[in-house]
């Protein structure tokens, strides 16, 4: 990550936002360093693209503040704050070619006519799309609108940039294709982006940090595998990818798991009471002829459903202490519902979460 | 299996109608209009026998003829711009209402619609006339101290028919208006644009064609335009239509006002077809 001469910081300082009753951010605070790639992942409705609106300048906070540099936002209209956003349908001007659409921002702020189509002629290499400068916006596919969008965000070299699920209309492949050029760019431009999505695999992909959302909250943020292999939260490790978990009860400094009489784990990471043992679906293999060792935990389980899923096989099973879960085999194997297996679970592996009645 | 049926794509901007209950009401339209309106058309050479394009010939050339197509054309002019304007404004107020105050508004623009033509130009009479309640506010808030004459003139003439013909500029507009996607604003307002300039430069273009498609109907509907005309107007307001009475009613002539309705029919068509590409993308899209 290099930060670019003119990539700025943001920060929200307990901002509140309500729409009528219902309450939509709820006392947020975040940061984003200046050249940073922060992913804001959470299920519909969980406050991610409020965030959006409010750093773009659309709405402002009930209370709290957004600051730019350290500079306060609040009440600063969105034409004068000189951040770029690219929308899920793209929002092209349909009037207008893709060079006249590339080059609005810069005609908006004066720029001289020979300097815009020097500026729109790199916009449009930049997004591989040289000589599509005359076409009009009907004339292109999703992604090439979207490549466009994306110019036309960055072509006024932007304090911040936002996207609001950019590739949410997109097919999968396109999808793919489409994030790596949003990472060269990022790398390219060093410009801070904002990238929010609900798919949690362009989130851990693409960005520097991940911050998931719940109800108006961050639930959680950290380095992509930090987030993922380390979720602090049972909602956190729902949300990003497939799990088994099984429950457990912290008391003092040790874990036990009531059913087997185990104590499993030395530290409670301050947890009291119900807690569970999180392994992500990978981590978990089946116990072998081979003696396990005494730091795994062997467990017999029933295979519910089997999915094969191209480079693997996902199973659903359910633990003998009554736990579902999602666990990974190898791609040829030919488990089938009812089949009685063994687990083999690594306890120096597994996440301590609390037991979030909430989220179960 | 199943089949899924898939509508034909549409080669044409109407498609033929797939059920039979359309039907009678071709057929109605047929008897109750098409044909008399072909009877007159056809008189304009068959009236006298054997009169070629003679009618034609005529009246292209009869200066009265002109006269009155100028009254036509000026009016029709004039009631457009007026309709294109109101229209579009008001269509913007009812597309920035609350759903409740819309629907009042869309209630109020389609009142004119409700009411009898002759009714509501008679209506202007006694608003626009010297004793009239415009004059009377005028005179009363010292605006002015004698009534000004405002019935038969242009003036009286063209409120009138803005008054009745407002509704078919405001419904295209609306129609454009109400499909715009409104991201594009916040597009352009993160690009730079301020509010007025985006609605110049992002909402106006993106809904100009309801604009459009309202005026070429307004346009078309008032070269035909009869009553209101001859209520409030004066005698440098009168139509064609007057003048094409005239031939029937004083002068039997069925053939000059055959011709005459040939005229106004084929002008009728040529701005409809001009315009058809605007009027089909309210309309049909």
């Amino acid at each position: 990550m290099k930060a670019g001469h003119f990539a700025k910081s943001i920060r929200l300082e307990n901002v509140r936002k309500s729409y009528g009753s219902q309450i939509v951010l709820d006392d947020l605070n975040l940061h984003v360093e200046p050249g940073e790639f922060v992913s804001m992942l959470g299920p519909s409705g969980s406050g991610k693209t409020t965030v959006l609106n409010l750093v773009a300048g659309f709405d402002d906070p009930d209370a709290g503040s957004v600051l730019l540099d350290g500079g306060n936002m609040t009440g600063i209209a969105p034409e004068h704050r000189n951040i770029g956003v690219v929308f899920q349908n793209y929002s092209l001007f349909p009037h207008m070619s893709v060079a006249e659409n590339i080059e609005f921002p810069l005609r908006m702020r004066g720029v001289s006519k020979a300097e815009r189509r020097e500026a729109v002629g790199k916009a449009l290499s930049l997004v591989a799309l040289d000589g599509f400068g005359d076409r009009k916006p009907e004339q292109l596919s999703g992604g090439q609108q979207q490549r466009v969008a994306i110019a036309r965000a960055v072509v006024f070299n932007p304090d911040v940039l936002l996207m609001d699920e950019p590739l949410g209309a997109l097919d999968r492949r396109l999808r793919g294709d489409l994030q790596l050029e949003i990472k060269t760019l990022h790398e390219e431009l060093g410009v801070t982006i904002i990238y929010v999505t609900h798919d949690q695999e362009e989130a851990l992909s693409m960005s520097d940090r991940v911050v998931v959302f719940n109800k108006g909250r961050v639930e959680q943020e950290g380095k992509p595998r930090e987030v993922y292999r380390r979720p602090a939260t049972l909602f956190v490790a729902d949300f990003l990818g497939d799990s088994l978990s099984i429950s457990a009860m912290a008391s003092g400094d040790s874990v036990t798991l009531r059913e087997l009489n185990t104590e499993v784990a030395s530290s409670g990471h301050g947890l009291q009471g119900p807690v569970r043992l999180l392994w992500r679906s990978d981590q978990v293999s089946l116990a072998g002829a081979n003696d396990p060792g005494d730091r795994i935990l062997t467990m017999p389980a029933t295979v519910e459903t089997v999915a094969y899923a191209g480079t693997i096989t996902r199973m659903r099973v359910k633990t003998s202490t009554g736990d579902i879960g999602v666990i990974e085999a190898a791609e040829d194997s030919e488990f089938a519902a009812g089949d009685a297996i063994v687990l083999a679970l690594d306890l120096d592996k597994a996440s301590l979460l609390p037991a979030d009645e909430d989220n179960r | 299996m199943t089949t899924v049926v898939r509508p034909e794509a549409r080669s044409w901007p109407v498609s033929l109608p797939d059920s039979l209950g359309i039907w009678p009401l071709l057929a109605a339209l047929l008897v109750l209009f098409m044909l008399p309106a072909a009877t007159i058309i056809s008189n304009s050479v068959t009236e006298p026998e054997n009169a070629g394009l003679s009618n034609f010939r005529s009246v292209l050339t009869d200066p009265t003829f002109a006269i009155f197509a100028i009254n036509t054309v000026r009016t029709a002019v004039l009631v457009s711009i007026v309709c294109a304007v109101l229209g579009y404004v008001y269509a913007y107020v009812m597309y920035r209402s609350s759903p409740g105050l819309r629907a009042i508004l869309i209630f109020c623009a389609l009142l004119p619609l409700c009411t009898s033509l002759l009714v509501r130009s008679f209506a202007w009479t006694v608003i626009l006339r010297d004793t009239g309640i415009v004059n009377w506010i005028l005179i009363n808030t010292g605006v002015i101290a004698q009534p000004v004459g405002m019935l038969r003139t242009s003036f009286a003439v063209t409120v009138g028919m803005a008054q009745i013909l407002l509704p078919f500029s405001i419904f295209p507009a609306y129609v454009s208006m109400a499909r715009f996607d409104g991201t594009l604003l916040r597009a352009s307002r993160s690009l730079g644009a301020g509010p007025v300039r985006s609605f110049l430069e992002v909402f106006f273009p993106a809904t100009r064609v309801g604009m459009i498609a309202g005026t070429v109907l307004v346009f078309v509907l008032s070269l035909g335009y009869f009553i209101t005309p001859v209520l409030l107007g004066g005698p440098g307001d009168q139509p064609i239509a007057v003048l094409i009475d005239a031939q029937v009613t004083s002068l039997l002539d069925w053939g000059a006002a055959g011709a005459m309705s040939a005229i106004v029919t084929f002008f009728v068509l040529l701005f409809l077809a001009i315009g058809w590409r605007a009027v089909s993308r309210i309309f049909f899209a």
